[in-house]
């Protein structure tokens, strides 16, 4: 039996060839994730070792902000075993990219998608500063930088030049005095990195409160032969001693769990990448499984003869069976190995990729992992085996005499147990679906249970979806028949005799445009959202803003904005973590330690009225003052507090603050740059709460005093002047926002693009065989007259049928699960349901027209049918 | 010369080989034969006699290795592939052995289908009249799947008339049925010749089919070696067993 299988494995090279196609693309976006993913992490790995080479220990707190004083570092400095200790001031943690140096031309280097612009301060300490001048000399004192010799080259800076820095304290002055080498070769992974002394970079970052310095990190490089495990707890105790603010933490570690720390953090990021490109590799495996299954299905149905004939000469079902998984299993090796090698050849591609995507990735070796290709063969030949199983069972229910006495393609099978099964899968997988989106309480409990259950839902609609392809087959074809006639007539036919086939070919297709559709609509939703509260809620004319949601804005921006005639009311848009006391009753869940963890924004109702057009459930923002505190309905539920109630919130000095609930308001209000926080407190009392004078955005409107030509001229010369942050008016935000969702939208489509590639090949490679199928039938219509081009139009348009039908049935799923997707998300984040009716349409038009594309092979072939052979062949 | 002017096909020094060297076999050897108007005519032979050889190129399905085929008045034999499917679709008709309809159409649109892929108008009287003759009237809408075999045959019969073709060409259109529908078939083809003027051309290797023909050829390695007129099953069976000893 395994000889038989492997001379129909020979026998059928090209078809198998094509069914090979599809896990090779399979497992190749599978390898090739995993590539990039391992790949990333060695080069991100060597980085991290290289940040904290020369450090024996360090002390920070768990979210980086700058909490040491001087005297913090005093104590460390004085204990015994610690040859050197030195502050760091750093905005890697938070407020990264607030400084930016602005090139000769005025611009500024790229921020979006792009490595980080990170300063630090010059360490005194050789050994803990781990960088070493290359051409000019060390920062001293104010108004000096220095800058790695990689980006000075990359983006032209020069040394001896005086340069404008925008800064959170404003734009400043400085003299690029050197550049200097990170490590031993300055491997930064594209990132900027800047060098000041102490003082400056600590006023830049503003990081001093109540006129003491303050620091992110403290580390320490040991005496020789010292116990570093002593000295951590030891430097541990020390500074538990001299810190006391509410809900300070901090922690002292060995260079090891710093390593491994900053090893994590780059890999959360590399992990988000690889798991994001692992999802799109799977739904093209998922794909390939049904394209496969279909191939398997049609390519026995026309061996049912030759099955028949070795039923009757005694072979067995189970015979049977095995002969087609062993051949499954051969093709299934075969792919998932040519796969593995496609698949470095895929990564090596991304890798020239996604630079144009906007996406910067550094350099990274191609590993191979023994994991690697474990998952691939082992991916790779499952799902073919697996997919071959139905097609198998099936085959060994041929029965000898059924199978001699001829074959009828188009044979009615039972449908009726067929719908049953398709509906109940259906409704299991929609059931799984519901679970995971309202049930799941971690990404993990939405984002898998959605995968398994949309997985099974398409199992059963495409069992389901015969019912209606047969219909939506003739309905679609009925133009041809007018425009093409009877060739256009056949294909309509065609497409519709075998709604079975037809379905199972276009479900691949459906399947990718389900997720492309379900894009459109969550993109669509989202800009609608987006677009339609900002418009209802912000009275502005322009804003400012960044492209993170750090703060990076100085206050110097909206001081001077303030004193611009031009300009009436200036909303900056901040915001802080804070913590609340626990109240009576409560979520003990929400809890943590002790404390209610949340954010504080601050807002002047008296300034912002008639700008910011709240909603507010109880009370009023209007008297909000020193003393009083708006909170979002969902943390007075979180506390079991109401309106007129007191909470109790801590300040930046440890000390800790009554307010009176003066408002509660709705959640989700505006967003993006402009979200309104669960708290809001007046101005003068966000400065008690939170460390910040930053702004993430500024919303103003225009005086009524001024034109708007001189309005528009005093906003261009500010935008000059600040580089940094974007200047746009009400309606171009609104656009840009749109933009960057459309984008979004683009970047998930290509990548979407792979499954669908899949799918048209699918409908390529069923069509092939339908001709193969239909042989007789082609050649009787070209001996009665029809031209090879009409033959070619004919095939054609069948596939564009097919490919029309999931195109359609996947645009429908999509809006459904769009729809389900839209529900599950609180309306905090996502409020509004918009179809592109416009998108998908096109999307439509798209994939049917990519099917008439497909076709192109089958349809030339079938053109070639030869008569005679097709004739005579009996 | 052939007289063309009485002829609705014919070949003249007609030779098809196929392969070369040690391998080369003469399927026509220099045949030339003319098909009067409103005959019928068939053709037998044993296997290999070249009978299907000379159907498939008279019929424009195949190309001569040298020589001409001449349908009406025209010589075909330099006509391009697509003219020769033009040439298929209006003035040949064809019944073959079986698989003679698209399953997907209904039996008037087979019957129609060489005037559809023309889009040329349908005579609808003369249609009418040949779906009477054949006696379909109540089958038309009904998916060839749907029709006994004989009745298919009949369809593709019909098909075949229904373009008023110069010539129609039938390859052992009674093979795959039981006699007493062959007989029908057979029958209804000797009236489309009687009533209608068809001229038809026949391969059949059965000498009761061949006995309705006004006119029987015999072939053998690929030149004609008989022909009878108005022969009876007797008399083919005769010509058919001395042709067989020729080969």
């Amino acid at each position: 039996m395994l000889k038989l299988a492997l001379k129909s494995l020979r026998a059928n090279a090209l078809r198998l060839g094509l069914t090979a196609f599809a896990i090779i693309l399979g497992v190749g976006f599978i390898v090739s994730s995993f590539v990039l993913r391992d790949g990333l992490k060695e080069s991100f790995g060597s980085l991290s070792k290289e940040i904290v080479a020369g450090t024996d220990l360090g002390a920070s707190a768990p979210d980086g902000a700058a909490i040491f004083t001087a005297e913090d570092l005093e104590a460390v400095r004085t204990l015994d075993d610690v040859r050197a200790a030195e502050p760091v001031v750093i905005n890697v943690e938070t407020n990264i990219n607030s400084i930016q140096p602005i090139k000769a031309d005025g611009t500024v280097i790229e921020t979006q998608g792009q490595p980080p612009q990170i300063a630090f301060n010059w360490a005194d300490d050789d050994v803990l500063r781990n960088s070493t001048i290359e051409q000019g000399r060390a920062p001293t004192k104010e108004g000096e930088w220095v800058l790695d010799s990689g980006a000075a080259a990359k983006h032209k800076f020069n040394v001896g030049t005086t340069y404008t820095l925008s800064t959170p304290s404003g734009n400043k002055s400085a003299e690029l005095v050197g550049t200097f080498r990170f490590g031993p070769d300055n491997i930064t992974n594209g990132a900027t990195l800047m060098g000041f002394s102490l003082d400056t970079v600590q006023d830049y970052l503003q990081q001093t409160k109540d006129g003491q310095d303050r620091y992110n990190e403290i580390i320490i490089s040991a005496d020789a032969n010292v116990e570093i495990e002593d000295l951590r707890i030891t430097v541990q105790e020390t500074l538990d001693a001299s810190q006391s603010a509410v809900g300070t933490q901090i922690e002292v570690k060995n260079e090891t769990d710093i390593i491994n720390e900053q090893a994590e953090e780059f890999n959360f990021f590399i992990d988000i990448i690889g798991y994001a490109l692992l999802g799109f590799a799977l739904l093209a495996l998922f794909v390939s499984i049904f394209i496969i299954a279909n191939t398997f299905a049609i390519v026995i149905s026309q061996r049912t003869r030759e099955l028949g004939l070795l039923r009757a000469v005694g072979a067995t079902p189970g015979q049977i069976r095995l002969s087609v998984l062993v051949e499954s299993l051969f093709v299934g090796l075969i792919g998932s190995a040519i796969g593995l090698a496609a698949g470095v050849g895929i990564a090596l591609g991304l890798k020239e990729i996604f630079p144009a995507l906007d996406f910067q990735l550094p350099d990274f070796p191609i590993v191979l992992t023994p994991f690697t290709i474990s998952v691939a063969l082992s991916a790779g030949t499952v799902v073919t085996v697996l997919s071959a199983f139905a097609p198998a069972f099936n085959a060994s229910r041929i029965s000898p005499v059924t199978a001699i006495s001829g074959i009828n393609p188009d044979a009615e099978k039972k449908q009726t147990l067929r719908l049953i099964i398709g509906g109940v899968i259906t409704a299991l997988g929609i059931i799984i679906m519901l679970v995971g989106l309202f049930g799941g309480s971690s990404v993990l409990a939405i984002v898998v249970p959605l995968a398994v259950g949309a997985a099974i839902a398409f199992i059963g609609v495409t069992l389901l979806s015969p019912l209606a392809a047969g219909p939506l087959s003739r309905f679609l074809g009925k133009p041809l028949e007018i425009l093409f006639g009877t060739a256009g007539a056949l294909a309509k036919q065609n497409a519709a005799r075998n709604p079975q086939r037809t379905a199972s070919t276009a479900s691949a297709l459906m399947i990718g445009l389900a997720f492309v559709s379900l894009a459109a609509v969550f993109s669509s939703s989202f800009k609608t959202d987006l677009t339609e509260k900002f418009d209802s809620k912000v009275k502005a004319d322009y804003v400012i803003r960044n492209d993170t949601a750090e703060l990076t804005i100085s206050a110097e921006v909206s001081e001077k904005l303030k004193a611009n005639d031009s300009f009436e009311v200036v909303v900056p848009f901040s915001f802080g973590d804070t913590f609340l006391l626990p109240t009576e009753g409560a979520d003990e869940t929400k809890i943590d330690d002790g404390l209610y963890e949340t954010i504080v924004m601050p807002l002047d109702p008296k300034t912002t009225d008639g700008i910011l057009n709240l909603d507010v459930t109880e009370g009023s923002l209007t008297a909000l003052d020193e003393n009083t505190i708006a909170i979002q309905k969902s943390v007075a539920e979180d506390l079991n507090v109401g309106l007129g109630d007191t909470v109790t919130i801590s300040l930046t000095d440890g000390a800790t603050e009554e307010l009176d609930i003066m408002a509660i308001h709705d959640e989700g209000q505006i967003g993006g740059n402009f979200t309104i926080t669960p708290l809001v407190v007046t101005p003068e009392r966000f400065a008690t709460i939170a460390d910040t004078n930053l702004a993430y955005s500024i919303a103003m409107t225009k005086s009524p005093a001024v034109s708007v030509e001189q309005a528009n001229a005093d906003f261009e010369a500010f935008a000059k002047e600040y580089p940094t942050a974007i200047f746009e008016s009400s309606a171009e935000y609104q656009e840009s926002i749109a933009g960057e969702i459309d984008q979004f939208f683009g970047t998930l489509t290509v990548l979407l693009a792979l499954a669908m590639f899949i799918a048209l090949l699918g409908i390529a490679n069923t069509l092939t065989l339908s001709i193969f199928e239909r042989k007789r039938e082609i050649g009787l219509l070209r001996a009665v007259g029809m031209t090879k081009r009409q033959t070619r139009r004919m095939i054609r348009w069948e596939a564009a049928i097919i490919s029309a039908v999931g195109a359609i049935f996947g645009a429908v799923i999509g809006i459904a699960l769009g729809a389900l997707l839209v529900k599950a998300i609180p309306d905090k984040f996502l409020s509004s349901f918009s179809i592109p009716w416009g998108l998908l349409a096109i999307l439509v038009l798209l994939a049917s027209a990519a099917g008439l594309l497909a076709a192109l092979f089958s349809s030339f072939k079938g053109s070639r049918v030869n008569v005679l052979d097709a004739i005579s062949d009996l | 010369m052939i007289q063309t002017a009485t002829k609705a096909a014919g070949t003249q020094n007609a030779s098809k080989i196929y392969g070369s060297g040690d391998t080369q076999v003469k399927a026509l050897d220099d045949v030339t034969v003319g098909f009067d108007k409103g005959q019928f005519t068939a053709i037998m032979g044993p296997s290999g006699s070249g009978k299907s050889t000379l159907m498939h190129c008279l019929a424009g399905l195949d190309r001569l290795t040298s020589g001409q085929v001449t349908i009406g008045n025209q010589n075909i034999t330099e006509l391009s592939e697509k003219e020769l499917t033009l040439l298929r679709r209006t003035q040949i008709g064809f019944v073959f052995q079986a698989f003679n309809l698209i399953p997907t159409l209904n039996a008037e649109e087979n019957i129609t289908l060489p005037m559809l892929l023309g889009k040329t108008d349908v005579d609808t009287a003369f249609f009418k009249e040949v779906v009477q003759a054949v006696g379909l009237s109540d089958r038309l809408s009904h998916k060839p799947a749907e029709l006994s075999g004989g009745q298919q045959q009949r369809v593709a019969v019909a098909r075949a008339l229904a373009s008023k073709p110069d010539v129609i060409f039938a390859d052992e259109p009674t093979g795959n049925l039981d006699s007493t529908t062959g007989a029908e078939i057979l029958d209804f083809m000797r009236r489309a010749v009687n009533e209608f003027g068809q001229t038809i051309v026949m391969v059949t290797h059965d000498p009761t089919a061949a006995s309705y023909a006004d006119r029987v050829l015999f072939l053998a390695d690929g030149k004609i070696v008989n022909e009878l007129r108005k022969p009876s099953r007797d008399l083919i069976l005769n010509a058919l067993a001395e042709a067989t000893t020729r080969s």
